[in-house]
């Protein structure tokens, strides 16, 4: 019964604020060139769609976050493994990898349209910086968190470096790993974002420009909105693929 | 540091007399301070050898150069490469269900593993959880997968570490009368480090009572098999064991 | 990592409408709002002239581009901002009440801008290339009106959005071929190799136009007379006093003496009325050339957007 009612007011809150919004512009004690308003936003988002933007609009800036993502993901999973299993990798490599990590990735914006160009590139760049970061830290501590009792247990069982690597070390650093990805899902949609203001002529950002253009304040609302739900539709995605693949994890936590 | 050498195969000479573990002038230091101070060991084919002696007296040490786990600062050890070992905590993976964790480092064909995990999970009584997870596990059934798993390996030499002493007094009854009739059924070789005096006796051919890094008193155990706790010829052993410890029995 | 946090919703929610209800009117008390171009126009330096701020009851907020003056009049945070002619345009063609109560008079602030070794000679030239601009502004009324002379139009270029520095270091590097800037930033280009393929001269006026809401017109027309008033007196004020303006521009823009120099020359050096149909028309050229390349979505009357309510303080 309290499942029900947990559920019922986490929907609720939510719907009742927006509730709220709609009255207090209907009313007139939000004046609705201020955040538009609920109405407004879905007509906005009607009249997108009429226009053809909307879904080609997801479509583009979705494309991007995912190339960058996948990108610069896959070159942290590279770095932290390579550093997690080696402590020589990391003498080498991790001072100047931090060293970039500490620079706001966002000012290097100018750099980067130098060292990439216009155009797509430097976007792609940014949000495959934002991509890294998290899981080249994130993988490389679980890696090095491996309990070293299992690694004991890899030497008695006679397990080979390959065994040892699929059998204990990559499961066993899965669960820190799926945290550096959600951290690094979460930056490269924010990092999507401030990527559309430069130069767009596809995507979210490039309407939102647009609408900015002509004072369209329900469309720069219904932008915000299309960015929020997607940037939480993917955390939960990833918390769903989170709960599959390491139900061991959960479980043992609990003990 | 020593060197450190397995037997070599194959094992027709002499196999019945040949010692599965041999340890001469074995000294452990972990910086100024000594843990080992000259140990000598010699176990032999079948037999089963308990060490008990108060906290810090350096007997889990022991067992960990035995099985390879430590490197020594002096001396030499010979063990049985077969040689495989039980913790106190079960270690089991826990992202591999039983089976797979009583088959972990084990080539083959699948089928064949699994059959192999079943037979050797009936022989301590877990065959039905075959396929459940670690974290569904009791600690004495996740012990049990522990020694399935080392039982597969068909050791000669079984090395334990204190494996019962976070269990439960029933449990830890059942698991010493487990590991008696798999010793009996098996034919391995044991080195049982025990704060359990009963323990040792219940198990053991030779108990060895350490003392601050070194072999204090050996104690051969004649009592015949299968022994009882409730026997009182146990008792003057017993008693014998607790005063080299500097206990007094109540 | 977004929880449903209830207290925390609830408390944010009302920090925002508390925030909303804050915004309040300006006027209230009793000073005009002014939103300028920081590094343009005639306003650069009337932060200095503090006899003109007070005559005016002039609070002034800058910014760094017309699209974000026009936003801020829309979004009530100023009552009256200095805008580019094209601004108005935009913001009348999306529905929005506003008027042009003020204007400078013509100036040369505008230009299109290549590296001094480019092959380009003539507007022709830019065909198929990539030009940098910011749309609805002064730069791209320049760019629509040289094409259609050159009987071009904006989809025979390769459009590239960057900002002021942005942009100078894409032409630098070769990213782009040309790009259409204002002053001071035209000046600074220069100065680091790049060359003037055209001026706004003869093409469009690239005035900078006073843009208020109609409601600000009708409730506080006390508050834009002031202003303008002010405003006319402080142009004069700075022909007069070169010097000053060029240390300002040095200190405050960190420009140097001789971009300062530069920008002083093509500042436009008076205020215009703008009720007597010759603004209305201008812009209605405007709007129908952007209509005709379909950058705005319908046609409007420009004569609708201008008012001459102030004219009196202007023509002087």
């Amino acid at each position: 019964m309290s499942g029900w009612h947990d559920t019922l007011i986490r929907i609720g809150v939510p719907v009742a604020l927006v509730a709220l919004w709609q009255a207090a512009v209907s009313s007139g004690v939000l004046p609705d060139n201020y955040a538009s308003s609920p109405a407004g936003v879905i007509e906005a988002l009607v009249a997108l769609d009429h226009r053809d933007l909307l879904w080609p609009s997801l479509g583009a800036s979705l494309a991007r976050a995912a190339l960058g993502f996948v990108i610069g993901g896959s070159l942290g999973v590279v770095f932290g493994t390579l550093v997690g299993l080696s402590v020589r990798a990391e003498t080498v490599l991790d001072a100047t990898l931090q060293a970039f990590r500490v620079l706001p990735h966002f000012a290097l914006i100018p750099l980067l349209l130098i060292w990439f160009g216009i155009g797509e590139q430097p976007k792609i760049a940014l949000i495959a910086l934002a991509s890294f970061f998290p899981i080249y830290i994130n993988l490389y501590k679980a890696i090095r968190g491996i309990d070293p009792r299992l690694r004991e247990l890899a030497a008695i069982q006679k397990l080979d470096r390959w065994q040892t690597l699929r059998d204990i070390t990559l499961p066993g650093a899965l669960p820190g790993l799926l945290i550096g990805v959600r951290f690094a899902l979460a930056g490269a949609w924010l990092s999507l974002i401030v990527a559309e203001q430069f130069n767009a002529h596809s995507g979210i950002g490039f309407v939102t420009m647009q609408a900015r253009l002509f004072s369209q304040i329900s469309t720069i609302v219904a932008c915000l909105f299309l960015y929020a739900l997607v940037g939480i539709l993917i955390d939960a995605g990833v918390r769903l693929v989170e709960r599959r693949a390491i139900a061991w994890h959960a479980s043992e936590r609990a003990r | 540091m020593s060197a450190v050498l397995a037997f070599p195969r194959p094992r027709e000479q002499a196999e019945a007399e040949a010692p599965v573990v041999e340890v001469r002038g074995l000294r452990r230091r972990f910086g100024e301070r000594s843990v080992l101070d000259g140990v000598e060991l010699t176990i032999g084919t079948g037999e089963f050898v308990s060490i008990i002696g108060k906290s810090g007296c350096g007997k889990s040490t022991l067992l960990r150069l035995v099985g390879g786990l430590d490197a020594a600062s002096e001396g030499t050890i010979l063990r049985d490469p077969s040689l495989n070992l039980v913790f106190q905590d079960a270690r089991l993976v826990p992202w591999r269900n039983v089976w797979r964790n009583v088959t972990l480092g084990l080539r083959g064909d699948k089928l064949r593993r699994r059959d192999a995990a079943r037979r050797v999970l009936a022989e301590v009584g877990l065959e039905e959880r075959i396929d459940d997870w670690p974290a569904t596990l009791s600690g004495g059934e996740a012990q049990r997968v522990s020694f399935a798993r080392a039982l597969l390996a068909e050791p000669r030499l079984l090395l334990l570490d204190e494996p019962f002493g976070a269990l439960d007094a029933l449990t830890r009854i059942r698991m010493q009368n487990l590991i008696a009739r798999l010793q009996r059924d098996h034919g391995f070789a044991a080195l049982l480090v025990t704060h359990d005096v009963e323990e040792a006796i219940l198990l053991s051919d030779r108990i060895l009572v350490m003392r601050e890094g070194g072999i204090a008193n050996e104690h051969v155990v004649t009592l015949p098999r299968p022994r009882h706790r409730t026997d009182p010829s146990m008792l003057p052993l017993k008693q014998a064991l607790l005063a080299d410890l500097g206990i007094a029995d109540a | 990592m977004i929880h449903l946090d209830r207290r925390k919703m609830l408390v944010s929610a009302t920090a925002l409408l508390a925030l909303g209800a804050c915004r309040g009117r300006a006027g209230d008390s009793g000073q005009v709002r002014v939103g300028y171009l920081r590094t343009q126009g005639p306003i650069v330096d009337l932060g200095i002239d503090k006899a003109a701020l007070e005559q005016g009851h002039i609070k002034l907020f800058p910014f760094e581009s017309g699209n974000d003056v026009l936003e801020a009049i829309m979004a009530d945070g100023i009552d009256v901002g200095e805008t580019g002619e094209v601004q108005p345009i935009f913001a009348q063609s999306a529905g929005h009440k506003v008027k042009v109560v003020g204007s400078t008079e013509p100036a040369q602030l505008t230009s299109v801008l290549v590296r001094n070794d480019a092959p380009l000679r003539t507007i022709a030239d830019l065909k198929g290339r990539k030009v940098s601009f910011i749309a609805g502004t002064n730069s791209h009324w320049l760019l629509i009106r040289a094409l259609e002379k050159a009987g071009l139009r904006q989809s025979d270029i390769v459009p590239v959005s960057l900002g002021g520095s942005d942009a100078l270091s894409a032409l630098f590097s070769r990213d782009i071929d040309a790009l259409v800037m204002t002053a001071p930033t035209t000046q600074v280009a220069l100065a680091k190799g790049a060359r003037v393929l055209f001026t706004n001269q003869g093409l469009t006026n690239s005035a900078l136009y006073y843009v208020a809401k109609d409601s600000t017109i009708v409730e506080r027309p006390q508050l834009l007379e002031g202003f303008l008033r002010a405003l006319s007196q402080h142009t004069r004020w700075t022909a007069q006093n070169p010097d000053r303006f060029v240390a300002l521009a040095v200190k405050d823009l960190g420009v140097t003496p001789e971009v300062a120099r530069g920008l002083l020359a093509v500042l436009p050096k008076k205020l215009v009325p703008v009720g007597d149909g010759a603004i209305g028309a201008y812009n209605q050229r405007i709007a129908d050339a952007f209509l005709a390349q379909r950058l705005i979505p319908g046609r409007i009357d420009a004569a609708q957007g201008v008012s001459g309510a102030f004219d009196r303080v202007l023509t002087a």
